[in-house]
């Protein structure tokens, strides 16, 4: 399994090629990175390179509208999270693949439900390391809890996790030792950190339920 | 007071990190200033003074960190949030652990020769570019303040000069 780094943003959103984020991907041991605001994809230096489409949305309503607009073509679509009904709303619609900015969110935003809908639909709830590195204090701490909530809820419920980098430069992306040293901080364990890596792969290749053909 | 004798003083582990991007090589004592704040915000000032940790080495894109025995991963851990210091955008990737400098001194590669050098422009504004290896390429806005850096390959730059 490749391990991915579930978003990054390249020229012009930051200041790194797609071709230079691949290529420093591969000297940090990822085998697939995931581009947000991003037309280019391909592969670049051995790494799949995927088109991201991040959807900021005031609404449901406003986020179908997105959805139709600019989520054509792309690999994964990941939307940012809002209170509770709306993560509900948008989990259990199935159109996404990742829903992203938890820590932004209120701490009862993302529930058992929207847990278990996220279970049973296979959308995948990031974990932003730009939010723990690049803030401090008070809204770290708050970062670190909603993982460490997440990550519960993960393992009761059994929905995947993606990390992310967030890097819109490239000495802001992490290696894979680096992220497992980060994400000890919330008590995830090294094996689970390296599950979540894999996750972009098996959105993209779900597992299917077994046919039993009869002769 | 009298130092503590050999025997009885703690052991200790020194950790090598590279400096990225390439070219830039921060100040021991204001890498040392960064992560103690680091150290101080993750782990509590309890847990900053277990790890007694100290900037030993900086140069040609590398530093060499002291920390106590057992706290290798703590100080890893506080290496990865260093992302710059004075305007000036940076991170700290651990390398190696070890128990003396001149092991980690050795792994040191010899910094590059510097590269192909040029000018280019790029969306209305003047760059100069230098290649950094065979394949990366670094744009620096030309000016007197605030320049752009940007981070390209060598294909990128082929393409843009295709194109002109």
């Amino acid at each position: 399994m490749l391990y991915s780094d579930a978003c990054v943003y390249p020229y012009p959103s930051g200041d790194t090629t797609v071709r230079r984020l691949a290529l420093e991907a591969r000297y940090l041991g990822y085998g697939c990175i995931v581009c947000a605001d991003c037309e280019t994809s391909g592969e670049f230096y051995g790494v799949r390179v995927l088109r991201g489409c991040l959807i900021r949305s005031s609404g449901f309503n406003d986020f179908r509208k997105i959805l139709k607009k600019e989520c054509r073509g792309s690999d994964i679509v990941a939307a940012y999270a809002g209170d509770a009904s709306f993560n509900r709303s948008v989990i259990s619609s199935k159109k996404i693949n990742i829903l992203k900015g938890t820590e932004r969110c209120d701490r009862r935003a993302f529930d058992d439900v929207s847990a278990r809908y996220a279970s049973e639909k296979d959308v995948a709830v990031d974990i932003d390391l730009s939010a723990i590195i690049g803030k401090s204090g008070y809204l770290r701490q708050k970062a670190l809890t909603t993982y460490g909530d997440i990550l519960k809820f993960s393992r009761k419920y059994g929905f995947m996790l993606t990390i992310s980098s967030g890097a819109r430069s490239y000495p802001e992306m992490k290696g894979v030792r680096e992220v497992e040293n980060i994400c000890s901080l919330f008590g995830m364990t090294p094996d689970e950190v390296r599950c979540a890596l894999t996750s972009v792969e098996k959105i993209l290749n779900p597992q299917q339920n077994v046919e039993v053909i009869s002769p | 007071m009298k130092p503590v004798p050999p025997t009885m003083r703690e052991k200790k582990r020194y950790l090598l990190a590279r400096v990225v991007p390439h070219g830039i090589t921060p100040d021991g004592k204001s890498v040392y200033y960064l992560l103690q704040e680091t150290l101080g915000g993750l782990f509590g000032d309890a847990g900053a003074a277990e790890i007694n940790m100290s900037v030993v080495y900086s140069e040609g894109g590398y530093i060499i960190v002291k920390c106590r025995r057992g706290m290798e991963k703590c100080l890893e851990t506080a290496l990865s949030f260093v992302t710059g210091d004075a305007g000036v955008v940076f991170a700290l990737r651990p390398v190696l652990v070890s128990g003396t400098i001149a092991a980690l001194k050795r792994r040191i590669p010899e910094s590059p020769s510097p590269g192909e050098e040029g000018d280019i422009t790029f969306g209305g504004e003047e760059f100069e570019y230098l290649f950094r290896s065979q394949e990366k390429v670094d744009l620096h806005q030309k000016g007197i303040k605030h320049q752009k850096i940007l981070y390209f390959t060598r294909e990128d730059i082929e393409e843009i000069l295709c194109s002109q």
